[in-house]
């Protein structure tokens, strides 16, 4: 009968994403119980005594303390210069309708398409051209190119909802442009700005395809120092570093959902390509 | 033989009760609106029907079987939804063979039957066309032939008329009504509006906070209504409340208002005691106006006859609107019908009459 | 508004930097993949001849099958990822409890946020000899060491993030389904299943093949995932390209692997996103 098939179609559904709800949450808890776990070694999941050994390591292992630094100033300043340079260009491709206009949306998000790697090797190649091998010159140009893109998509997708009859009746007041920007459009697109700053701010803190091409042996990212103890001495120190991360992006949905609200940055289409 | 019957069904969502103890039913091939302002219960009522809500106690009975258990696609009804609902990515074709390939219909002979449907609603030809390339009551009777097509035995229509301009509603109308009783089809119109209620229905029922009010013939309804609610609703009033008073002739009473005027109205069924509050209704169509201001407020020859100055005038084309002020700074609202006749002037005076028959009396509410 | 000189001073920053970051080093990558390679130096030498042999050896099987493995694990990744996030994308567009959906929306975003690092650490801790390696292998009757766990544990890797963001993309597309119309097929006879194949889905086309794009470009340019959940044996185009650089400074075709890469990862985009503007143009 139609009803039973009905039922069964819907259970089967509601098992598969439940399996998926399990599958998502489980490394996640395992690797948080891991990070405290007791035992002077890597043994078998679950621990049997918990302490706060791993992180004590972690925040005494200079190897990765530099790393964090070197991470937490890239994102700060590969963070700024994108939004504000993501934030002019949201602005004009708003406000202005010229010929190439779509081509050059397209070309500023372009980074989301291009695969990180080839980034990466591109400007390690590149900046070798000109001589420069330090790392932070070069890890700064990849980080700011490849959160870009979330700067100016979030941008827009703030300015969008700004109506233009505000910015016309304040020209028509008798302010000028920048006046009119400053005074009428910067407030209310202000959250999105700050949305765009904390989308580059978590990407940068979390790359690792780009990054391990442009680092050296002085300058180098946390995510990059994790992944190659993870192929050298995989140990549960970097389980705490792991875990630390984790509060990083805790930490920066629960900012965006304070500013921003997550059913609008849902609604707004800002993740639809 | 009643196709639909509803028996004291009650559906709450969290504290709210949207349906509070509804019974009625609907005989084979009859017409009843559900009237009702919004919150009133009526749309509960339809998902109720069409299975998309189970009900907390009662039962609904189609053809003299318990349908309570049946899922919406098990059930036979037919609906038509207030925004048409038509499936933007099927022809008008598809939209309307959907129902019959879903209900196993013969395969082979779903093209005749789509055809009749399409000429039923006056829409052969447009087979092949999309829902967004057809006009807003184009659509609708796309989703009506979709709706009928599959000949439920209860048809439910949510708000018909409330997407069309003015014009177009009255047209569709009659060919609504047309269309329902020339496939014998027994329907349920949901609605606030009035008017639809009103012409579409052979019987209307209002409902109010859950509850059916009253059941009847639209005129029963209009000239007849039981409660101070159902008079408000339906059609235009003024209203007065106040207290009877002595007999004056059989089944006339005297009925003196709070503004201490006294006018003669029907003596209610069953009245007891003499001093009961009552409250009574008079339609502003009822009102006659006379030209010429006569002494004071007289009853005679059972006719009411209060004096008064005009205080504002509207003509709307085939009505007049009229505002009067009578004593003690009441105003009263009167319609007259234009026939060519002069208009009375803002501040003329004149003296309105009704027969005590004109007025509607109904228990003043608490 | 047409453009003032304003607005073109605003857009300097932003054209700069992609000059300067993404068109001069891919030009110069592009370049150098027509260059050939002297063992021994680093990258081609100033004055070597163009050649177009790197692209050529590139069309050797061994090569080829990178391709082919990228390729074919992406696919099944975007499929799956599909399968799980458009259902999870419907049940919350139509979830009554405002609550809820918030809740649901914040996890999905959380995941979605999450460092690479953390789920690359986290699955290798939870499927690895640690965790349940061999009590899901022994469901599936395969070896812990079998390539194909391997390829199990990259396509999970993948996934971690495909499903969360292919739910977050597919919600727009289903928050703007009419919730009217699976209510009419339902009264018109046609129990849920049906309908779902009948209406939802085909109304909901276009998003999905976003949803898909957006998926598959992601697991072909994956990196880490394949490179610690792979273990040298599971090996992506990235990896290779990455294989190119640090084991021998073969930059000709290391820059040969990444213009080939660009150029399909362009071609697939393009592909299809020709497609869904060609069959909905209605």
């Amino acid at each position: 009968m139609k009803r039973y098939v009905d039922d069964i179609g819907f259970g089967f559904v509601i098992m598969v994403i439940g399996l998926s709800l399990v599958f998502l949450v489980m490394p996640i808890v395992v690797a948080v119980m891991m990070s405290f776990d007791g035992r002077a070694y890597l043994g078998m999941f679950p621990p049997p005594n918990y302490s706060i050994q791993w992180y004590q390591k972690f925040f005494s292992d200079a190897y990765y303390l530099h790393g964090l630094k070197i991470s937490l100033i890239l994102a700060l300043i590969a963070g700024i210069v994108s939004t504000a340079s993501g934030v002019s260009a949201a602005i004009v491709l708003d406000r202005y309708e010229f010929r190439g206009k779509k081509a050059l949306e397209t070309f500023f998000l372009s980074p989301l398409v291009v695969p990180a790697v080839v980034i990466g090797f591109a400007l390690l190649l590149f900046f070798a051209l000109f001589g420069v091998f330090s790392g932070l010159p070069r890890l700064l140009g990849g980080h700011i190119i490849i959160t870009f893109p979330y700067t100016v998509r979030t941008t827009l997708a703030g300015l969008v909802g700004i109506k233009k009859s505000l910015t016309e009746a304040a020209l028509s007041l008798g302010a000028n442009e920048r006046q009119a920007f400053w005074d009428i459009t910067f407030p209310l697109a202000r959250t999105g700005m700050v949305a765009g700053l904390i989308f580059a701010f978590a990407f940068s803190m979390d790359d690792v395809a780009v990054s391990m091409f442009l680092t050296s042996p002085q300058v180098y990212t946390l995510p990059v120092a994790m992944v190659s103890m993870m192929r050298t001495n995989f140990d549960l120190t970097i389980a705490a570093g792991a875990v630390l991360l984790m509060v990083f992006t805790v930490a920066a949905i629960f900012i965006l959902d304070r500013i921003f609200g997550l059913d609008r940055l849902i609604g707004q289409g800002i993740f639809k390509s | 033989m009643a196709v639909l019957e509803i028996s004291n069904v009650t559906k709450r969502f969290g504290t709210l009760t949207a349906v509070d103890k509804a019974s009625f039913y609907v005989d084979s091939a009859q017409i009843l609106s559900l009237l009702g302002p919004s919150g009133c219960g009526k749309t509960t009522m339809l998902r109720l029907i069409s299975g998309f809500e189970r009900p907390d106690e009662g039962s609904i009975r189609i053809l003299d079987q318990d349908i309570k258990g049946e899922r919406p696609y098990e059930r036979n009804v037919g609906l038509l939804f207030q925004d048409y609902a038509l499936f933007p990515h099927m022809t008008v074709q598809q939209n309307v063979a959907y129902g019959l390939k879903h209900r196993g219909y013969d395969k082979q002979k779903i093209p005749v039957r789509v055809s009749e449907m399409l000429e039923l609603v006056k829409l052969s030809g447009l087979e092949k066309r999309r829902p967004a390339q057809l006009s807003g009551g184009q659509q609708q009777r796309v989703a009506l032939a979709r709706a009928l097509a599959i000949s439920p035995a209860v048809v439910l229509l949510d708000e018909p008329l409330s997407a069309l301009d003015a014009k177009l509603r009255q047209q569709l109308r009659i060919e609504l009504k047309e269309i329902l009783n020339s496939v014998g089809a027994t329907t349920i119109v949901v609605t606030h509006d009035q008017e639809e209620a009103m012409s579409l229905g052979d019987v209307v029922i209002v409902m109010d906070q859950g509850k059916v009010i009253q059941q009847g013939l639209p005129t029963e309804i209009y000239a007849d209504p039981k409660t101070k609610f159902v008079a408000e609703f339906i059609g235009r009033s003024n209203w007065f409340s106040g207290r009877l008073r002595n007999l004056v002739a059989p089944g006339v009473r005297e009925f003196e208002t709070a503004e201490r005027i006294t006018v003669l109205v029907p003596e209610p069924d069953g009245y007891g005691a003499d001093d009961t509050d009552f409250e009574i209704c008079i339609r502003p169509e009822r009102i006659h106006i006379q030209r010429q201001a006569v002494e004071a407020v007289t009853l005679s020859e059972n006719v009411s006859r209060i004096t008064g100055t005009i205080r504002d005038i509207a003509h709307l084309g085939a009505e007049i609107h009229l505002v009067i002020e009578i004593h003690g700074g009441r105003r009263i609202t009167a319609t007259e019908q234009y026939l060519g006749q002069t208009l009375e002037q803002a501040g003329e005076e004149v003296t309105i009459t009704f027969r005590p028959e004109d007025c509607i009396i109904v228990p003043a509410e608490s | 508004m047409k453009l003032s000189k304003g607005a073109l001073l605003l857009l300097i920053p932003g054209i700069g930097l992609f000059l300067i970051f993404v068109v001069l080093p891919i030009a110069n990558i592009a370049e150098e993949s027509f260059r050939l390679f002297v063992p021994g130096h680093i990258g081609a030498s100033k004055d070597a001849p163009y050649t177009i042999f790197n692209y050529a050896e590139l069309m050797d099987p061994a090569y080829l099958f990178y391709f082919i493995e990228t390729l074919r694990l992406s696919l099944i990744c975007s499929l799956l990822g599909l399968i799980v996030g458009f259902p999870t994308a419907y049940l919350v567009a139509r979830q009554r409890s405002p609550f809820l959906r918030k809740l649901v929306v914040g996890f999905l975003i959380g995941m979605m946020f999450l460092s690479t690092m953390v789920r690359v650490y986290a699955l290798q801790i939870t499927f690895g000899p640690t965790g349940f390696d061999k009590v899901i292998c022994g469901f599936l009757h395969i070896s812990t060491n079998s390539r194909f766990y391997t390829e199990i544990l990259v396509v999970l890797g993948l996934l971690h993030y495909v499903i969360p963001i292919s739910a977050i993309t597919l919600l727009g597309t289903t928050q703007n389904l009419n919730p009217r119309l699976t209510e009419a097929a339902q009264v018109l006879g046609a129990p849920r299943w049906k309908v779902h194949v009948s209406i939802t889905v085909p109304l909901c086309v276009p998003g999905i093949l976003s949803a898909f794009l957006i998926c598959y470009t992601f697991c072909m340019s994956a990196f880490v995932v394949p490179m610690v959940l792979g273990k040298g044996r599971v090996l992506f185009v990235s990896n290779l390209i990455y294989s190119r650089f640090s084991e021998i400074a073969n930059y000709p075709s290391g820059s040969a692997v990444a213009i080939l890469m660009l150029l399909l990862s362009l071609t697939i985009i393009y592909g299809i996103t020709t497609i869904t503007s060609r069959l909905y143009k209605v």
